[in-house]
This record gives structure tokens, C-alpha cells and sequence, in this order.
């Protein structure tokens, strides 16, 4: 079974990164030069006071059992407890995963949404106005900050036309129309850069298509540009889409904290920005922690994906 | 199409560093002073207007260029001067350290520039030094990858077998065969990071995660701007950024397309 093998490998991989990336965030905030203890309380803070929070936050201890106490948590689930206030790091991620996991999970969908026709419109009348146009168009998008998005977005629909509200949330359980009205301006915010960003993948895997032989095939029989696109294009160009969303992840996640921002939308992202205000460590290493496993998981997905996608890799797939 | 596309991205990456050394000399007022009434609009003295504070916008974003600008050029220059030995390293046949690479890129690419600020900014403090570090490292194995992509194909060579058989050293092999023919394509990368390295920087300033309140950065005159009084305090820095983005980007597909015509995405 070779494809079982390529599971497991696969699989002891995904596991491995994981704890390389835990032992990464933790030295980097735990292990740098620069006391948080300090930090907190200021330059002026007596030598004694500092050792107090030191203790207290058990920064004498050393860092290995520091790491230790932390991996052997975070498999319970458990994400330690905050400097600042004392509350469990899990506590006070789990209000808000709702709010960046609908921000994520709705711009997936909806920027392949985009990007498809875009891209498929870029390929075919590329030596056309309107294709160039597109082409462009994308180009411009590329360019243009998600959070400048998001405060265009804001200032047309918001402040201008008060279609929507610029800021806040409201959840999906108290109120459907308030939390789409919420919600809508920041999705739109990352989807229009991240679709301007795939488009031009499509466009270039379409563009690969139309050189290939099945292509030319395809029309030699009589079937019309359109068909032969379609029908063959999209499952070729889906493989490379694919690996670019799984790329793209981690960006969109860095969208996403953006946006929470431009919105104040109380989202992982802006839990994190607060945290790093109040140099609350576990919380930034419990929430960058989260977020980098969510990413990983999804490279995992992708390469599950090909196999799905692409039939001529089920036989004999090696990772 | 092309030349016009070139000249675009020429002039708009041009503003931005005439910009950055007009602002080293003379800027209109002291950027970091208040001068005039707070949200006054475009006009004379102020052209651009001012900000929530009265101090004055087109002052502050010519100062903001060099922001920008030395984020960047310091950025890639982290991420190219370690990545680009690594990936030769990898590329010149060290399988094992060539997968281990892979496995350490996979890592970085699910830690991107903005999570590993917020790390090093909840540890140190934020600074422009710990925006300008994150960048370098998230952007590495984007040039660890390339420079291995491109030493395969240079390793392949028969003048590099030549050298192999005449008993040369393989760190010469690299620095007098290698580096060389793969320095181009290192040159396409870097402009097409740097644009990407400028992107991150106005982010992490819009999260005030690089530097200072008292250093104007377009991000944070983004950020600061009211939308309800003085909207046009938001679009200015904002196009400043998108137009320094695209113009790097034009810059890099330009010098792509003409170092290697095969590469060329219109056909």
C-alpha cells in the first residue's frame, strides 16, 4: 500500500513541524534578551518588584520545564493563563475564533468566486481590450494594501452611503442580518485582493491550457473554445490553484488580523494586537500558536487535495 | 504595452526614492511639528493638507518614503544574503541539508512577516528594527528556494563539470560558476520581494508594530486618519503605498522580461 505509506510519512511530517514551530514561537518570545517583567512595569521599577512579577509569572523558572509545561498544555488543549489578567489563554480565544474563522472561511470561497471568471476572461481575450482591462485590473489590486481596501470599503459604503455599519460585530446566533451587515465590507475588503491575487494564477494556468495538446485536440473535433476551456482547463488549472491557496493561507490570515483592525472586529487578530500592547506573552504565543496550526493543517489538506484533484498521482504517490 | 508598463512602474518607483532624498534636504514644514489647523484640507501652504494634529500631511509622506524605502533595502538584504548561500548550498547536491531546508521553509512560510513581528514585538518591544528583521526572516526561503532552483539547473552544466574534473574547490565552484549565472534571476527576486517587503512594512505600521508615533510612516498616517472628517487623510498615504507596491512589482517583471524573453507572460 503505497499510498498508506505516503499517508504516514506524510503525517509524521505534519507532526514534526508542528513541534519545531511550537519550539520556534516559544524561544522567540520567550528566550529573546529583554525582560517582560521589566517591560511591564517600567524602566523605574525596583529590582525587588521585578523579581516579584518574575515569580509570579514563573519567569525564574528555567526554560526548559517553561517549554515542557507548555507543549505537554497545549496537547491538553490548555494554553496557560494570561499575565495580564490571569484568565485562561483558551478562555479568551474562544469568543473570538467565530469572528476570524466566518472572515476566513467566507473569503476562501468567495475569492475563488472571483478569481475564476476573472482569470478565464484575463486568458481568453488576453490580446483584447476587455482582457487587458481584467488583466490590469488585477495588477492594481495586487498592489493595493487589505487594509487600504477595507478603509475604501468603509468610507464609500459606510461613511458615505451608510449601507453598512463600518465597525463592530454582531454574532450570527443574536442576529443573522447583523452579523451579515457586519461582516460584509470586511469579507469584500479580502476578497478583492486575494481574488486580484489568484486570478492571475488562473489566468496563467488557462493560458497553459490553451498551449497543450488536448486543447488543440479538443477543437480539432469540433468542440467550441469555450467547452474545451471548461471542460479540460479547469481541472488542470485547479492543481496549481490549489497549492497557491494553500500558499496563500498564512496571507490571508495576516489579511484577516488587518482587516479585524480597520473594522474593530473583536477577532483573534485584534486579541493579538492587545496583547502585544500589554506584552502579554502566552497570549500572543498561545493565539500565533493557534493560528500557525491552522495553516499547517491546511498545507496537509492541500497535499490530501492533489490526490483528489489529479488521478494520475493516486498510483504510486510518494510525498 | 510592455515599454509603457516599464515606464509606469520606472516613474512610480522613481517618485518614491526621489521622494525618500528630497525629504533627507528640505521637506515644506517639520513633519513631526504642528503647523497649521487641524484637518485643514489641500491647498497653500498646506498642499496636501494636515492630519488629526494640524502637522503637515505632504510633509509627512515625503519623510515616509524612507521608511518605506529602508525597511525594504534592508529587508532583502537580510533575506537574500542568508537565503541565497543556503539555497546554493542545497542546489549543489547536500541532499540532506537540501531537505531539511524544505522542511525549515515549510515552517517560516506558516509563520509570515506579520505573525513573526507580532512575536518578536510582544517579546522586545516593537521597533522598526523588529519589523525590519521579521520581514528579512519571513522572506528567506522565498530566496533559499529560487537560488537552489537556479543552481540545479546551473550545476547541470558541462563547465561546471569541467571545473569539477580540473580539481576546482567546490566553495569556488560556487562563488566564480554559480553565483554569477544565477545573480539575475536573484536580481528578478528581489525586486518582486521588495515590493512584497514594503506591503508588510505599511501593515505592521497601520498595527503599529514598527515605528515609533513621533516617525511618520504611511501606514500609521493611514491608521491615524478619520474617516468621517477628513477622509482624503486615508486615501493619500494609501495610494502612496499601493503606487510604491506597483511600481516595484512593474520594475521587477520589466528587468524579468528582458533578462529572459522565454519567461514573458504575455503570448
Amino acid at each position: 500500500m503505497p499510498s498508506l505509506r505516503a499517508a504516514a510519512r506524510r503525517l509524521a511530517i505534519f507532526v514534526l513541524t508542528v513541534l519545531i514551530a511550537s519550539l520556534l514561537i516559544f524561544l522567540i518570545v520567550q528566550a529573546l534578551p529583554g525582560d517582560v517583567a521589566q517591560a511591564t512595569l517600567g524602566m523605574g521599577a525596583s529590582h525587588d518588584a521585578v523579581e516579584t512579577l518574575r515569580a509570579k509569572w514563573g519567569l525564574d523558572r528555567p526554560l526548559v520545564v517553561r517549554y515542557g509545561e507548555w507543549l505537554g498544555g497545549l496537547l491538553h488543549g490548555n494554553l496557560g493563563a494570561s499575565y495580564a489578567t490571569g484568565q485562561s489563554v483558551v478562555s479568551q480565544i474562544a469568543p473570538r475564533l467565530a469572528v476570524t474563522g466566518w472572515l476566513v472561511g467566507l473569503s476562501v470561497p468567495l475569492s475563488l468566486v472571483l478569481a475564476l471568471p476573472m482569470g478565464l476572461l484575463a486568458a481568453m481575450l488576453r490580446r483584447r481590450p476587455l482582457g487587458v482591462i481584467v488583466n490590469a485590473a488585477s495588477h492594481v489590486g495586487l498592489a493595493v494594501p487589505v487594509f487600504f481596501a477595507g478603509t475604501l470599503l468603509a468610507l464609500v459604503f459606510a461613511v458615505r452611503l451608510r449601507w453598512w455599519p463600518a465597525n463592530g460585530y454582531v454574532p450570527l446566533r443574536a442576529s443573522f442580518s447583523g452579523w451579515a451587515s457586519h461582516l460584509i465590507l470586511p469579507v469584500l475588503a479580502i476578497v478583492l485582493v486575494q481574488g486580484c491575487f489568484l486570478a492571475r494564477y488562473v489566468r496563467s494556468g488557462f493560458i497553459d491550457v490553451l498551449t497543450e495538446d488536448y486543447y488543440r485536440t479538443a477543437r480539432a473535433v469540433g468542440w467550441t473554445k469555450w467547452r474545451g476551456l471548461l471542460r479540460h482547463g479547469v481541472r488542470n488549472m485547479a492543481i496549481s490553484l490549489v497549492t497557491v491557496l494553500g500558499l496563500q493561507m498564512a496571507s490571508l490570515l495576516v489579511g484577516a488580523i488587518l482587516v479585524e483592525q480597520v473594522f474593530v472586529l473583536p477577532g483573534l487578530g485584534s486579541l493579538l494586537v492587545q496583547a502585544v500592547q500589554a506584552h502579554d506573552l502566552m497570549v500572543v504565543q498561545g493565539v500565533v500558536m493557534l493560528l500557525v496550526l491552522a495553516v499547517l493543517v491546511v498545507n496537509v489538506l492541500v497535499d490530501l487535495a492533489y490526490v483528489i484533484i489529479d488521478p494520475r498521482l493516486r498510483r504510486g504517490v510518494r510525498a | 504595452m510592455k515599454r509603457f508598463t516599464v515606464i509606469a512602474g520606472l516613474t512610480c518607483a522613481g517618485l518614491v526614492v526621489l521622494a525618500a532624498l528630497l525629504s533627507l534636504v528640505w521637506t515644506p514644514f517639520n513633519p513631526r511639528k504642528v503647523s497649521g489647523t487641524r484637518y485643514a484640507g489641500p491647498g497653500w501652504p498646506h498642499l496636501l493638507g494636515t492630519d488629526s494634529l494640524g502637522m503637515d500631511t505632504a510633509s509627512r509622506l515625503l519623510v515616509g518614503a524612507q521608511t518605506t524605502l529602508v525597511v525594504g533595502i534592508i529587508a532583502v538584504a537580510i533575506a537574500a544574503v542568508i537565503g541565497v548561500p543556503l539555497g546554493i548550498y542545497a542546489g549543489m547536491g547536500h541532499r540532506l541539508a537540501a531537505e531539511i531546508m524544505e522542511r525549515a521553509s515549510d515552517i517560516l512560510y506558516a509563520l509570515p512577516a506579520l505573525l513573526l513581528a507580532i512575536l518578536l514585538a510582544a517579546a522586545r518591544g516593537a521597533s522598526v528594527g523588529t519589523a525590519t528583521a521579521a520581514i528579512g526572516i519571513a522572506t528567506i526561503p522565498v530566496f533559499q528556494r529560487m537560488a537552489r532552483a537556479a543552481t540545479l539547473t546551473v550545476m547541470s552544466q558541462d563547465y561546471i563539470l569541467a571545473a569539477e574534473m580540473s580539481g576546482t574547490k567546490r566553495w569556488v565552484i560556487a562563488v566564480r560558476h554559480v553565483l554569477p549565472n544565477i545573480a539575475p534571476l536573484l536580481g528578478v527576486q528581489a525586486a518582486a520581494s521588495f515590493s512584497m517587503a514594503i506591503l508588510a512594512e505599511a501593515g505592521l505600521s497601520y498595527l503599529g508594530l514598527s515605528a515609533p508615533s513621533t516617525t511618520p510612516t504611511w501606514g500609521r498616517m493611514l491608521r491615524d486618519a478619520n474617516l468621517y472628517t477628513a477622509p482624503l487623510q486615508a486615501i493619500i498615504p494609501g495610494v502612496a503605498i499601493a503606487l510604491a507596491v506597483m511600481g516595484f512589482n512593474l520594475v521587477g517583471d520589466g528587468v524579468r522580461d528582458y533578462l529572459d524573453p522565454r519567461l514573458k507572460e504575455v503570448r
